[in-house]
């Protein structure tokens, strides 16, 4: 991000280990957006180290696009509880 | 118009995924105090409280009915248990949708006329544990210049491989925090 200013980018958040591609619940917070929550996450950190904001933007996906499917183990699991990035412009 | 206050409460149980549920009257939004389950809060909790309505009557009343319902629900809770700050209120009025019930049946009708509440606690740090996390390095992982290549040439995603986030929370694992420093550069 630091060296290639003007790369902008999507956060995108996922949750593993639900049904029909539904959002988790954040234990931390009550709220049921725990993939937009973990891709703020990231926003936040990036942020915090100088990114300038209107250069990202985060959402959340819930359980869809699994790149483990079904999930048999803790590591499908582990695999499909992720944040991607989506290049909107380089 | 006066309520017959008729309102059966079943605690289910604790668990996160159990709610407390209560039971209104046709058309009613009050709540019979003394029927109400003994809550067990704290004010680090965060209370959901999720409102329902059956299908009769149109839409925007039966809205505006279910709002009714979870205000009054969460008035009950916070004078009840004297919660002036704290706790982390959620109200959800779905009106008509979400029915639990059959909607064709009287019976199915009193199910969906209902307020489901959560109670969600911070986790102990010591939760967190049960469920260990893998955090073995994944094969086939490039540099992170040949994945935004890819990224460009392919239009496909980006994944931030060996992020790994605690079972349902929102925060990184930390032997994953370095992964993010090198995504700074």
């Amino acid at each position: 991000m630091q060296s290639n200013p003007e790369l902008e980018i999507e956060l995108q958040g996922y949750v593993c280990c639900t049904e029909d591609g539904r959002d988790g619940s954040n234990y931390r917070n009550g709220s049921d957006y725990l993939s937009r929550d973990r891709a703020k996450t990231v926003y936040d950190f990036l942020v915090s180290k100088g990114i300038e904001e209107k250069r990202m933007d985060y959402k959340g996906y819930g359980g869809s696009n699994k790149i483990a499917n079904p999930e048999r183990t803790s590591e499908d699991q582990n695999m499909n509880r992720r944040v991607e990035i989506r290049i909107k412009k380089n | 118009m006066i309520c017959h206050i008729f309102m059966t409460i079943s605690l289910l149980s604790q668990n996160l995924n159990e709610p407390y549920r209560l039971y209104f009257e046709t058309d009613c939004f009050e709540i019979n105090p003394g029927d109400f389950p003994q809550l067990n809060l704290s004010t680090s909790d965060t209370v959901i409280i999720n409102a329902y309505c059956d299908w009769r009557g149109d839409e925007a009343y039966n809205l505006e009915l279910s709002k009714k319902r979870a205000e009054a629900v969460q008035n009950w809770i916070k004078t009840t248990y004297n919660l002036d700050s704290g706790v982390v209120w959620q109200r959800n009025a779905f009106g008509e949708n979400h029915p639990a019930g059959a909607d064709v049946t009287w019976e199915g009708m009193k199910i969906n006329r209902r307020v489901d509440v959560f109670i969600r606690r911070k986790p102990e740090i010591q939760a967190f544990e049960i469920q260990p996390v893998m955090v073995g390095p994944e094969e086939g992982a490039f540099s992170l210049n040949e994945e935004l290549k890819i990224s460009l040439s392919t239009g496909k995603n980006m994944r931030i491989r060996n992020l790994n986030f605690k079972p349902g929370l929102d925060i990184i694992v930390p032997q994953s925090e370095a992964v993010l420093t090198s995504y700074l550069s």
